[in-house]
């Protein structure tokens, strides 16, 4: 241990006003990248990170406005939740998705209409086995948007019948 | 016949404060001061550095409340960096398992297991780390002070330092430990706590490297 005698550990006041503002400047520097990392790469990451996971060849209503897509997967079985807004009214997108919910590989199973939503309960064949809700929700004040949100459960043939998706609300 | 004065040991550095009658009012000043951003940190640094060279003048009086910028600097500057190169370390991981499991479906599922897996050894490696972490506190911040700011960097004398003196070390690093725990306490008990215990676990950490030094500077015979 170097053994510089206690009354010369002292810096200059130069030293000192220089080591200040250097630890005040890469506070303020690592504090926006920080934030600007978290804008613009971790919160698409998680509200987007889903994004791959929807099908491809699921139809989506033209000009819809992706606005989250997550998914999580377990035991060869992947959940997908992704939302979309339009500024269309909500009784063009149900027709929209009524017929092409209707085209092959997707085939509707159930329709649920209610007051301001419409629920398309769907299945899909191909490569994985699809099965999933489709709910059309008819903006809640005027000149809102038309929500459209999509819940899927994908699965390899192996596992059918163990991959659901439940969807519903309480009370309804 | 007088009794032998006893030797300031380990023991002494969480009562030693007690021992100055006006210490409870420099405590709470030093402590506002810390509150300063950081100006506080390099003050309350100065002022636990200028107790412990009081302690190695044999005077056991905390010093006044003060802005000891000068003394403290060149260990608030090593342990700014460090702290930064630890946050940075620190944050990465967290933010890079944090994305991978918003994106499980990218790795297999015996992947996400073992995603799983590593966060629990992560959170594990963090406890053992920081609890590691504090046998070199002392050490560093010594080498620190007596090197300078710049050569204060080189981890590689506080390294050696724990090497060469084991139960120097391993006995400063509790009382460090137990410094931290005090400093922390009055926040998490009643906010403004903070106001005595910041200062005191800073007396008890000056006790702690009053007696490390002593006990392993090597002094002409």
């Amino acid at each position: 241990m170097s053994a510089t005698p206690r009354s010369a550990r002292l810096s200059s006041p130069g030293e000192v006003v220089a080591i200040l503002i250097a630890s005040a400047a890469v506070w303020a520097v690592v504090l926006a990248l920080v934030l600007a990392l978290f804008v613009t790469v971790f919160i698409p990451a998680i509200q987007f990170g889903g994004k791959g996971e929807i099908p491809t060849d699921f139809p989506v209503y033209p000009g819809a406005q992706l606005q989250s897509a997550m998914a999580s997967g377990f035991s060869g079985c992947t959940t997908v939740s992704a939302t979309w807004t339009t500024p269309d009214d909500a009784l063009t997108v149900v027709g929209f998705y009524k017929q092409a919910l209707s085209s092959s590989p997707w085939t509707i199973t159930d329709t649920q209409p209610l007051v301001r939503s419409t629920t398309f309960y769907v299945e899909g064949n191909g490569d994985q086995h699809r099965e999933g809700a489709l709910t059309v929700e008819a903006p809640s004040f005027a000149n809102g948007s038309t929500y459209i949100s999509l819940a899927l459960a994908k699965s390899n043939q192996r596992v059918v019948g163990s991959c659901k998706v439940v969807v519903g609300t309480i009370g309804s | 016949m007088p009794a032998a004065p006893t030797v300031f040991g380990y023991g002494d550095c969480i009562t030693w404060p007690f021992k100055s009658s006006e210490w409870v009012g420099r405590v709470v000043v030093q402590s506002l001061i810390a509150l300063i951003p950081f100006i506080g940190s390099m003050a309350l640094i100065g002022w636990l550095l200028t107790a412990a060279d009081r302690l190695f003048e044999g005077d056991h009086t905390v010093p006044p409340a003060g802005f000891y910028l000068r003394r403290g600097a060149r260990v608030y500057f090593v342990a700014f960096i460090w702290g930064l190169v630890s946050a940075a370390i620190l944050y990465s991981i967290l933010f890079g398992f944090m994305l991978a499991f918003t994106n499980p479906t990218r790795t297999g599922s015996s992947t996400f297991f073992l995603l799983f897996g590593g966060w629990f050894a992560f959170v594990l490696g963090i406890g053992l780390v920081t609890h590691l972490a504090f046998l070199f506190f002392v050490p560093g911040a010594i080498e620190a002070d007596s090197r300078g700011a710049i050569r204060g960097l080189n981890p590689f004398h506080a390294v050696a330092d724990v090497f060469r003196h084991p139960k120097d070390s391993l006995l400063a690093a509790l009382i460090s430990y137990v410094a931290w725990i005090l400093a922390g306490i009055g926040a998490s008990l009643c906010y403004v706590g903070i106001l005595i215990t910041l200062g005191y676990g800073a007396l008890v950490f000056a006790g702690a490297l009053y007696v490390y030094e002593r006990n392993t500077t090597v002094r002409p015979a």
